[in-house]
């Protein structure tokens, strides 16, 4: 897990359908400013979000039928790919750019429907992959993004230990406390289980753990950039939502959520109204902010198991993965 | 007085003389001994305004029919009478001048504000400010120096204000500038410029292509500047900005129009109007440009022969500030020797 403010590797910086041909896009992460946009060929391209001439965000200039970004301030354009400067405006025909020309560019990788940008000293390398958390077909899908006024590292290890806290599940009720088992490292990250009710069921009573209808499980990787989720009917052991979180550190105190998901509603025909509605209205979203009360009260059990402060249980057998 | 014609002397992207050596740091250094025109002679009546120059503050107000300018509010001024800054001499007093329709406070060492320093401002009358309508109170976040940046590269027209200034295929653009150690003006010329979707639609002008001189001259101490442009078939009027630095963060851009040099009165009474939309497409640039770089790292900027007054405008604002770190806040003659910028803006001369 990297809790520092640099992160190295991939990180989610935009959803796949936020970037565009049409206008560019400005993003801030881990306190630098990108532009991103997609050039003629349809690839995603990230670039500093400011002009070489004279500091202006590029996102707010456009993007020319050459695929190219164009300042808004002196018209200035660059490609995308290689972050030269490729045309200065009123100059006269036989003026030529000088090579040193250019804003940085940046690696960028699509996957999933996330766009995520590489940060780091030395070239992606295959040791740390792009997050892979593909979706399954849904009768229903639907994503979003967020900033959230957490830290990058605590909002990971608040999802792991208070997910009710930043997910936001309607017509569904994460049940503080009862957890389900431990959490469970492996080459995915940590794995941990909650129970979880239809939210109109949660109020009238108190199941004991094991006997909740639905069940959340969450595996967060060990960067804390991406987590699955996925939501099953007990009963039948389907999984009724799978979704893709991902997060980076925007700024010291804020981070950027990315989500995507996909609903297979339960069977609920012929059961009562309440919990058809709540089927139907099943999706995740993330929260913009968290209840600090709750924050500070809850216990960090498995965050502590995520960081390495306490180890995580060894089974007395290989368990066979939830 | 300097006349450079940069189309020859200077190669595409050079970034020449010390501004190649010394960081380009807008608003990192203050130069003071210059006048202010910090408001509107007819906004100041008996109930003081505040406003600041490098974070100084001015009150402004009237005493009777004297026009003061005070460190304090005229309530305090007794108790800080002998305890002022060497701004007043103690006095708690600015020099100040009512001149062109602007109050002119000193801002630098009270021995030294000769009035005489003033900008000649050819096409706005001394004695009188020019009418309301004329007259236009902006905002920049942004330090002093980019704006004048801003005012120095015309080019940004083309695509800042397009719809009001037309846009950038012309068939000839040349940039001309001439210098004194205190001024940087800069003259472009273009031919065969597309007509503005303004001059078109609200002018009523039927070519589709003008020639186009535009003219730029700046103070470099106070941030005065002079803006004028000269159409073949639209009318035109200059502008004085004083572009007063309150902070490295916020430029005053108080203005007013030379009203008298524009025939066409339906012309003269609507352009005023488009002040705070112009205003506002610049201010979408200064407002992100300064915090990269007011607080950033220094990262030399890419230059073409559009910059050459930019870039210029540098080299004399650290030749001033090298001067005064060693003390000298004097003006050089050559101002005395320069050209007469209404002949250089080609404006008559208002009494």
């Amino acid at each position: 897990m990297s809790s520092n403010e640099n992160p190295q590797g991939w990180l989610p910086i935009a959803l796949s359908s936020q970037v565009t041909a049409q206008a560019p896009l400005a993003r801030r992460c881990c306190g630098r400013e990108y532009v991103l946009f997609r050039d003629a060929d349809g690839s995603a391209r990230i670039l500093e979000d400011r002009c070489a001439h004279r500091k202006a965000p590029l996102s707010l200039g456009r993007i020319t039928p050459e695929g190219w970004l164009e300042c808004p301030y002196h018209g200035w354009r660059y490609s995308g790919a290689t972050g030269d400067c490729m045309q200065i405006p009123n100059l006269a025909r036989n003026e030529t750019i000088p090579g040193n020309y250019c804003v940085e560019n940046f690696t960028a990788a699509e996957r999933d429907g996330v766009v995520f940008l590489w940060q780091g000293a030395n070239p992606p390398g295959s040791e740390r992959p792009v997050p892979d958390i593909s979706l399954p077909e849904g009768e229903r899908l639907g994503e979003g993004s967020c900033l959230i006024t957490l830290p990058a590292h605590d909002l990971a290890t608040t999802l792991l230990d208070a997910p009710w806290l930043v997910l936001d599940l309607p017509g569904l009720h994460i049940v503080p406390d009862h957890l389900q088992g431990e959490p469970l490292l492996d080459e995915r990250g940590l794995a941990v289980e909650w129970a979880l009710d239809w939210a109109p069921l949660a109020r009238r009573r108190r199941r004991t753990p094991g006997d909740y209808p639905l069940a959340l499980a969450l595996i967060l990787d060990e960067a804390g950039r991406a987590a699955r989720v996925e939501i099953r009917d007990v009963a039948s052991y389907r999984v009724v939502l799978s979704a893709g979180l991902y997060c980076a550190p925007v700024t010291h105190c804020v981070s950027a959520l990315h989500w995507r998901w996909a609903v297979n509603p339960p069977a609920v025909a012929g059961q009562p109204a309440y919990l058809v509605n709540a089927a139907d209205r099943l999706s995740l979203s993330m929260r913009s902010s968290v209840d600090a009360t709750q924050l500070v009260a809850l216990h960090p059990y498995i965050s502590s198991v995520w960081l390495g402060r306490i180890p995580a249980v060894e089974p007395a057998l290989t368990p066979s993965r939830r | 007085m300097t006349t450079i014609d940069f189309d020859e002397q200077i190669a595409l992207g050079v970034d020449r003389g010390k501004s190649r050596h010394t960081p380009w740091e807008p608003g990192r250094h203050i130069l003071r001994d210059a006048w202010f025109p910090v408001a509107h002679s007819q906004s100041i009546g008996s109930a003081p305004r505040r406003r600041f120059v490098h974070a100084q503050p001015y009150y402004l107000w009237r005493d009777g029919r004297v026009l003061r300018a005070t460190e304090c509010h005229p309530d305090e001024l007794k108790a800080l009478r002998g305890r002022g800054s060497e701004f007043t001499g103690g006095s708690g007093d600015y020099p100040v001048v009512d001149r062109y329709g602007f109050a002119w406070v000193w801002y630098g060492d009270p021995a030294d504000a000769e009035p005489g320093l003033i900008p000649d401002i050819p096409f706005l009358s001394p004695a009188r400010g020019g009418p309301a309508y004329a007259r236009l109170s902006n905002y920049f976040h942004c330090s002093y120096e980019l704006v004048l940046e801003n005012i120095l590269d015309l080019t940004h027209i083309d695509f800042v204000h397009g719809n009001y200034g037309g846009t950038h295929e012309s068939d000839e653009d040349h940039i001309r500038v001439e210098s004194t150690s205190e001024t940087v003006t800069m003259i472009r010329t273009t031919k065969r410029r597309p007509t503005s979707a303004y001059q078109k639609q609200v002018l009523g002008i039927r070519e589709q292509f003008q020639d186009v001189d535009f003219y730029t001259h700046v103070f470099i101490r106070s941030g005065v500047c002079f803006l004028h442009a000269h159409y073949s078939h639209a009318p035109s009027m200059p502008l004085m900005q004083n572009n007063t630095p309150e902070s490295r963060f916020l430029t005053r851009a108080d203005a007013t129009f030379g009203v008298e040099q524009c025939d066409d009165p339906s012309y003269r009474r609507n352009w005023p109007k488009t002040g705070p939309m112009v205003a506002a497409q610049d201010e979408r640039m200064l407002n992100p440009q300064n915090p990269r770089y007011v607080l950033e790292g220094y990262k030399q900027d890419m230059n073409t022969r559009f910059d050459t007054a930019g870039l210029l405008f540098r080299r004399r604002h650290q030749a001033l500030v090298e001067r005064q770190q060693q003390d000298d806040f004097s003006y050089h003659d050559d101002i005395v020797k320069a050209s007469d910028i209404a002949e250089v803006l080609k404006v008559k001369r208002v009494g």
